[in-house]
């Protein structure tokens, strides 16, 4: 199993944070305004069918009102004219200024290659600004009856009021009444007196891991149980939606089928040695078992809530239960609503137990300290920007800037610096800033920062065995920039990269020279410079006061996560220039406040570096937080697939909606593969497929230049088109998926989490429109 | 009288269509109704007739193809008038999951009722319905009968203006029926409107003030019950304390033709299968124990003991 964080990063690039949300929105109004067009036409041409002009009944139930033709009507002139667009230039002139049309997107990578995602971001040019303002014309125009019956709903479901409470109460006393016959409440004094028995047992034996078990699994009951409780209360307030999320929730429970399928697949969660790769290294304990819990965990939420949803509404009109139902003065669209909250919150509960569970269990089993060191925490990076340099240019053999060596390994995720004494290569981590927190004084002896590393190295010789490559590390700060050399610096200094102050490193010189006089010797080098003694403060007071600091002679192993440590006072010099005074490079721009120099020292050796793979590390958090964050992930993907079931069984039967959720949810897992087929990427598009089957051509085979070859191209870009639209229907379902930032020991930014929630509720609510009119168009009792 | 119309069609008509909108059947053609406060009228007609049609209609079950249909005054698609109808279907299609209490609660949530009205309401429907005893039971468990007893409690939770009642005696065993035609009355006596449909003629003709009978979508006639199934062509005489014989029959045939007419015929009147049923229930409930013996037996107690024990 892989230790490189790097390849699960570069995979799919950093995760959205707030600084897409812009982008997101943007993009949300394109897609599902596009939709919401369509959508608003199809219901237009459907109440032209109805006799709305004949039947007050009809005109009440199918209701076109002036503001879905007027906003229709706009929305309709803003497409026109977005298609208007794409027969302009790239930018136009209009009342003497230039105004960008479009901006073409970055073409798709050539075959073979990862397609990145690109991440969303607000385009300001024409015709994404106009498909954007025709989007939200036709959401607002469909959009209205929606909102109107939605906020009548919102209103009767809504109270702000302790009556819910007072109703919680009163339920609470009448299952106490119900429940609690003399005959169960010996039952669970017993049941209680035994396990509080056991407890007492485990206590006195000593086996603390059993104690904590034992705890563990008291802590999850009364976490469930008081779950269990808010959600009981939740389901007691005001407004018929709790009714019926109460009514499904115990569905549910009574129907059998969740109880059945926990039966069956819940034991699966306990030999987790059993899946967690009996061969695998020491260190990989924590992750592979992290890794097995997070996909069962998933598979046991996820399975059941699928099955659960899809068939809820179906069997009520399969039972005609809905007759009772809807013949009560209840919006049909809350009887989906209901039936959503319903299986949302029963699985959330079942997911609060199953992670509660999954953690005593994690948390008590014995790991190598290996394990524990490496992936037992959850590590808050910060990154830099990555950049390959060399020599300069033009004393190249190539004559262009370095980029860094590609041997051929694992895509293109890593670039190759090589190893040599005098090696001029390096890979340096630009950090534009660096957060306060880093520099925060505590103790002068043992004041550091750590900086994480994960290597892959590529051998050219055998070299020695067991040994690793050796590695220097230069951090420089804006006030100590280093200069890249060209033929005759480098040869001058024998490979260094030289101060771009010759001075500043002279005084530099001399003040070490000082320190080490004064029994503080701050170089790791020449002084063994280390945290916890005095040289260190030495370390601290020098690279406060010039912002240079090396490492030599580290030695790195391949895919080993390892750690250096620099004094905190170069954080502090990197801050102690306002942004404004920062000195600019040779194009103007401000010099990062801080850069990290990586150079291979080992001759024959290449190291393989990726942007992510080097990083500052701003804190350490516990395991078990991070392991329960990474399960709102999880809880997104639920509400997905249980608005996804619910929506579809508005219309479908149990087993249809059921397969369509499980086709989009797993569809899911292949955006990447859609997206190359929504841009006739590898291998072209069906019709051009098609044409070489039955020409038996290979696929690699030059297409020809004639007017039928044109046409099929033609027809690819139109199935193009429509797979895009379908991609848009498709979760991204990798993006809610947070297992292997808990497996490998990185924090899960509250950010992402945050962005996920969003996306969730953007992508759940086209879902929830279309649930509405599918249900409110629907004859129950045909 | 506006504000006591309760129920109005206008022309409402239903037609059945296939998934590519071919039409299928016509279930309701045109159908024109009013319906006044405080009567209880009855939808007849045979299978497929379109009773049940109609009735989803008013609900907004089912959607017009054109035509209207008025409940209160409102239009059948607004979902508020539904806070004043009750309805039982024709199969008491409730959630087999839940218990009788469960089951009232739960529509008593549909209509918002406030939590001590909703279970003081519940409490008095299932005594009033007869499942006191059987209230903790699932729905799953109960009988037919039991099952219809519950629908109509939870067709009263809202305490309803209308009662939409379709098929309420299906399934009921003779006293049950009897129930159920009783409570119906009942309903009326407390100014509620009851709109039912039943195919068993004597159950409507028992409780129904007015009538409508459908055939093949079409309203074949309405009215007056009493009305409507009046013979006005002939005169019912009956007589206590006279034994039949040939001088009876000269001596009324005289008098029958003095007056124009002829008589038709003379016998003991019968009173109704249910009429007797329920008499030998009452009977029962009131001296438990077997009754009847078949004729060996009846022939056995007959005899001397030491005859019987040989």
């Amino acid at each position: 199993m892989s230790a490189l964080f790097g390849i699960l990063q570069l995979d799919r690039g950093e995760p959205w944070g707030y600084g897409q949300i812009p982008g997101l929105i943007q993009a949300w109004l394109q897609d599902a305004g596009g939709f919401a067009a369509v959508g608003l036409a199809i219901y237009l041409v459907y109440a032209l069918s109805i006799p709305t002009d004949k039947s007050q009944s009809e005109r009440l139930r199918v209701p076109v009102s002036r503001w879905m033709l007027l906003m229709g009507s706009l929305s309709l002139v803003c497409y026109a004219l977005t298609l208007v667009t794409f027969f302009l230039p790239q930018v136009v002139k209009l009342a003497g200024r230039d105004i960008v049309v479009f901006t073409p997107p970055p073409p798709p990578p050539p075959p073979g290659e990862t397609a990145k995602p690109i991440p969303p971001a607000l385009h300001t040019e024409l015709q994404p600004l106009l498909l954007s303002v025709a989007g939200l014309l036709a959401i607002l125009g469909l959009g209205e009856p929606f909102a109107r019956d939605g906020f009548r709903i919102l209103r009767r479901n809504l109270s702000f009021n302790f009556t819910g409470l007072a109703r919680f109460l009163n339920t609470l006393r009448g299952y106490a009444a119900d429940l609690l016959t003399p005959r169960r409440v010996v039952a669970l004094l017993i049941a209680l007196g035994v396990y509080v028995a056991l407890g007492a047992v485990l206590w006195a034996v000593g086996d603390e891991r059993l104690t904590n078990i034992w705890t563990g699994i008291l802590l999850v009951s009364v976490g469930v149980f008081v779950g269990a409780l808010l959600l009981l209360m939740l389901f007691e307030a005001e407004g018929p939606i709790w009714a019926i999320a109460k009514l499904s929730f115990k569905e549910a429970i009574r129907s059998q089928i969740l109880w059945i399928f926990l039966i069956i697949f819940l034991p699966f969660l306990f030999p987790l040695q059993l899946f967690a790769g009996a061969d695998s290294k020491a260190s990989d304990e924590l992750r592979s078992m992290t890794t097995v819990v997070t996909v069962i965990l998933s598979f046991l939420v996820l399975v059941p809530a699928i099955i659960i949803a899809s068939f809820g509404i179906p069997n009520d009109i399969k039972n005609l239960n809905i007759f009772t139902v809807v013949s009560k003065p209840i919006e049909r669209f809350e009887m989906v609503l209901g039936r959503f909250v319903g299986y949302v919150a029963l699985m959330t509960l079942l997911l609060l137990a199953l992670t509660g569970v999954s953690l005593v269990l994690i948390t008590t089993s014995n790991f190598s300290e290996a394990a524990k060191n490496e992936t037992y925490t959850a590590r808050v990076p910060y990154r830099g920007k990555l950049e390959f340099k060399s020599l300069v240019a033009k004393d190249r053999q190539e004559k262009k800037e370095f980029e860094g060596t590609n041997v051929g390994r694992e895509f293109d995720y890593r670039r190759y610096i090589a190893g040599a004494e005098n090696s001029p290569q390096r890979a340096i981590w630009h950090f534009a800033t660096v957060p306060a927190e880093l520099a925060t004084v505590r103790d002068p002896k043992s004041d550091r920062v750590r900086v994480e590393f994960t290597f892959d190295i590529f051998k050219m010789t055998k070299g020695e065995q067991n040994r690793g490559a050796f590695v220097k590390f230069q951090f420089v700060t804006h006030n100590a920039p280093l200069l890249q050399p060209d033929k005759q610096a480098f040869q001058l200094r024998n490979g260094e990269w030289d101060w771009a102050n010759p001075q500043l490193k002279a005084q530099y010189e001399a003040r070490a020279k000082e320190l080490r006089q004064q029994g503080m010797g701050p170089l790791q080098k020449d002084d063994n410079a280390r945290p916890g003694t005095p040289n260190w403060e030495g370390a601290n007071r020098i690279t406060e006061e010039f912002g240079y600091y090396e490492i030599a002679g580290k030695e790195v192993f391949d895919y080993k996560p390892m750690s250096v440590e620099i004094p905190a006072g170069l954080i502090r010099n990197a801050l102690a220039t306002p942004a404004d005074k920062l000195p600019k490079d040779a194009n103007g721009q401000p010099l990062p406040r801080l850069s990290i120099y990586v150079k291979c020292e080992s001759p024959g050796q290449l190291i393989g570096v990726a942007e992510p793979d080097l990083y500052l590390l701003l804190n350490e958090r516990p395991y078990w937080y991070n392991f329960l964050k990474s399960m709102i992930g999880l809880w997104c993907r639920l509400c997905m697939v249980v608005g996804i079931a619910v929506a579809l069984s508005t219309y479908l039967s149990g087993i249809l909606a059921l397969l369509g959720t499980g086709c989009i949810y797993i569809i899911g897992f292949f955006t990447d593969h859609l997206n190359d087929l929504a841009t006739n990427r590898n291998i072209g598009g069906p019709f051009q497929s098609l044409s070489q089957l039955v020409k038996a051509e290979q696929p690699t085979t030059p297409i020809s230049d004639t007017v039928g070859t044109k046409a099929l191209l033609f027809g690819d870009k139109g199935a193009a088109w429509v797979i895009r639209r379908v991609q848009n229907m498709i979760p991204d379902v990798e993006s809610f998926s947070w297992g292997h930032f808990v497996a490998e020991g990185y924090n899960v930014n509250a950010e992402y989490l945050v962005v996920n929630v969003i996306v969730t509720f953007g992508y759940l609510l086209p879902w929830a429109v279309l649930g509405y009119y599918l249900m409110k168009s629907r004859e129950v009792a045909a | 009288m506006a504000e006591d119309l309760i129920v109005e069609t206008r022309s409402l008509t239903k037609i059945y269509r296939d998934f590519w909108g071919r039409k299928k059947k016509t279930a309701l053609n045109a159908l024109d109704l009013k319906i006044y406060r405080g009567e209880i009228f009855g939808l007849l007609g045979p299978n497929g007739s379109g009773k049940t049609t109609t009735i989803k209609l008013l609900l907004g079950l089912l959607f017009p193809t054109s035509g209207d249909a008025f409940v209160f005054g409102e239009p059948a698609a607004k979902v508020e008038k539904n806070e004043r109808i009750g309805y039982l279907p024709e199969e008491s299609y409730l959630y087999r999951f839940l218990n009788a209490e469960e089951t009232l609660d739960f529509y008593g949530r549909l209509f918002n009722i406030d939590p001590e009205v909703r279970k003081k309401r519940a409490a008095e429907l299932i005594e009033r319905v007869g499942l006191a005893n059987d209230k903790k039971r699932i729905l799953k468990e109960y009988s037919k009968g039991m099952r219809q007893r519950i629908g109509l409690a939870q067709a009263l939770i809202n305490d309803p203006e209308l009662v939409i009642l379709d098929e309420p005696t299906s399934g009921l065993d003779p006293l049950g029926t009897r129930w159920m035609k009783d409570l119906i009355l009942d309903l009326r006596a407390r100014g509620k409107t009851v709109l039912m449909c039943s195919h068993r003629l004597e159950d409507v003709q028992d409780v129904c003030d007015r009538i409508a009978i459908l055939y093949n979508g079409d309203l074949q006639t309405l009215g007056k019950v009493s009305t409507l199934v009046e013979d006005a062509v002939r005169v019912e005489v009956r007589a206590r304390g006279v034994k039949e014989s040939a001088e009876l029959r000269a001596d009324l045939e005289a008098v029958f033709r003095k007056h124009g007419g002829t008589l038709e015929t003379i016998g003991h009147p019968s009173s109704t299968l249910e009429e007797l049923f329920l008499r030998v229930i009452e009977e029962s409930k009131a001296r438990p124990g077997r009754r009847y013996l078949p004729p060996e037996e009846s022939n056995a107690a007959a005899l001397p003991a030491a005859t019987a024990r040989s």
